[in-house]
């Protein structure tokens, strides 16, 4: 079952590696130049001289319009763009494609069991959704350090200090993302599975996890403590993503499909 | 001996319709069965019922004396073509083989490879781009390398043209000879299970009509010709199946477990096809009574 699982996922895992390498090579050909200038600004050692508002404005105004800016957008759109995609391209898709084409029927009857057919399907291609967005959103903060260490430094109330909590920049921090991703990659399954044609459910499913991305940060979540909050929306979300993987193994099981 | 498939009160609803009612079987080991019915009678259901595909709605129905797909060991002494032979359309022929070797622990690769060199298919070609004879073949080349205890095919040779339908019954003779396999296999078509069948079911409107082995059917059922006779008149015994009538003569297709005798009327012993086709138009004309609404016209069931 890992040989079909890997031969049918292995084209789709070799797109997304591409990108994440890509992505990887940006941000290694960046990096060192957003360390130079966060140097270069007069940030460090700025609050013992009192200088840090005219430093972070320094630094504000050379990143305004730069590749460091636009690099960091692209990793903005890849944390959360991806888990989409990866709901849209890897989740609907991974039932729904299988019932459409009635591949199902040659599946299930080999001489594995449907539980154990669908468990290593969505283990494979769930497990490396998480890895590589946990990958990314690791790399693209370790790159971002500097500017997160200027926003840090801005007084409380200024218009510059907007950090880690705010809403955009939470969900590409820490844990979160790998908790967006399985719940965008576990939707699609569902989706797919109660749809059963693979176009409209990944259409469905690319409509469904924006809503919720949008929605989440704008209504649900509390603005306080980072880390705390990192793991309660991650373990929610991941909670979320094992619920629908659940059901579809109930559905599979109880033969609702074909 | 188990029963191949052994089936009580099985019945299967869609919504309000009845695919498949109260239909009770049990298909000794050891025998190539032929599934009949015109399209639409409840052979797919029936079918998909055996392997686990579908659940049942009321009754129960057993595989090798297993409930279908109730677990590995089950599965893998089921080998299974469903309608239209589907295939990943992605993956080559040679994929397919490789699927076939990591998903069952009895594969035999020498019989596959044998029979894909013997097809002529191109291992590295993909099986979306095969003809529909070739991924027949290619779907039975997976069903039959499994080394499965019965082969359960689902129309398998309805979109074949001529040539691949005789290489492809060619095939089904010699494994089934060679492997000691017991088949089951749909067809609205009974010229093409006539030549390979010894156990016949026939199902029309959802419901079995008649189920038994061939030689013994054959042997049981007579075509009389004869002065007009009255139906209410006649012997105890006989189950008449078909009758039509003129002013002087009547033509009955009558069913009986003993020997006819004379009876005043010409004794004729009544071909595979004939027989089946009278059950077909018997369960056509009762359907009017039945009220199935979906009884096809029984003409239709005549190619």
């Amino acid at each position: 079952m890992i040989w079909l699982s890997w031969r049918q996922f292995r084209a789709q895992a070799i797109i997304a590696g591409c990108v994440l390498a890509a992505f990887a090579i940006a941000l290694l050909a960046t990096g060192f130049g957003l360390a130079h200038l966060y140097n270069s600004s007069g940030l460090p050692g700025c609050q013992s001289h009192g200088t840090c508002m005219a430093a972070i404005h320094n630094f504000a105004s050379q990143l305004r319009g730069s590749v460091y800016a636009f690099v960091f957008y692209i990793g903005l759109v890849l944390v959360y763009g991806g888990s989409a995609l990866i709901g849209a391209f890897w989740g609907a898709p991974l039932v729904a494609r299988e019932i459409e084409t009635g591949t199902f029927r040659v599946a299930w009857n080999q001489s594995v069991s449907r539980n154990r057919w669908l468990a290593v399907k969505v283990t494979m291609a769930g497990l490396a959704a998480m890895a590589g967005a946990g990958l990314l959103s690791l790399m693209l903060n370790l790159w971002a350090e500097p500017a997160y260490k200027a926003m840090n430094l801005a007084p409380p109330q200024s218009s510059l200090s907007f950090g880690r909590l705010s809403p955009l920049l939470f969900g590409t921090n820490g844990f979160v993302p790998i908790g967006y991703t399985a719940f965008a990659f576990a939707l699609g399954l569902a989706v797919g599975v109660l749809i059963k044609r693979t176009v409209p459910a990944m259409a469905v499913t690319l409509l469904g996890v924006g809503l919720v991305l949008l929605a989440w940060p704008n209504w649900v979540r509390p603005e306080s403590r980072f880390w705390a909050f990192q793991w309660y929306e991650t373990a929610i979300f991941v909670v979320l993503a094992v619920a629908l993987a659940g059901f579809c193994a109930w559905r599979i099981r109880r033969r609702r499909l074909g | 001996m188990t029963a191949v498939l052994e089936t009580r009160g099985l019945g299967k609803r869609y919504r309000k319709r009845w695919a498949l009612s109260d239909c009770t079987l049990n298909v000794p080991a050891g025998h190539v069965t032929g599934l009949v019915g015109p399209n639409g009678a409840g052979k797919t259901t029936l079918l998909n019922l055996a392997v686990g595909l579908l659940a049942p709605t009321t009754g129960t129905v057993r595989v090798l004396g297993g409930e279908p797909a109730s677990s590995e060991a089950q599965l893998a002494k089921v080998g299974f073509v469903a309608q239209d032979a589907p295939v990943y359309p992605g993956l080559t022929v040679a994929d397919h083989l490789s699927l076939g070797a990591h998903m069952n622990p009895r594969w035999d690769a020498g019989v596959a490879e044998h029979r894909i060199s013997r097809i002529g298919l191109d291992p590295a070609q993909k099986a979306g781009k095969l003809s529909g004879g070739e991924r027949a073949q290619l779907a039975l080349t997976l069903a039959i390398a499994k080394r499965p205890e019965v082969l359960i095919l689902d129309e398998p040779i309805a979109s074949l043209d001529p040539l691949a339908r005789r290489e492809f019954l060619q095939t089904l003779m010699e494994v089934t000879a060679e492997q000691n396999l017991s088949v089951v296999m749909s067809s609205h078509l009974v010229s093409d299970l006539e030549r390979i069948c010894d156990y016949l079911i026939v199902l029309v409107a959802s419901r079995v009509r008649v189920a038994g082995e061939v030689e013994a059917l054959l042997a049981s059922h007579y075509q009389l010709t004869g002065p007009r006779r009255d139906l209410a008149a006649l012997p105890a015994g006989w189950q008449v199946i078909s009758d039509s009538h003129t002013d002087r003569q009547s033509t009955l297709l009558v069913r009986s477990d003993k020997p006819i005798v004379n009876e005043n009327m010409t004794v004729d012993q009544i071909g595979l096809e004939d027989l089946v086709l009278a059950y077909m138009s018997q369960a056509g004309r009762r359907a009017v009574g039945d009220a199935m609404g979906d009884m096809p016209d029984p003409v239709e069931v005549k190619r």
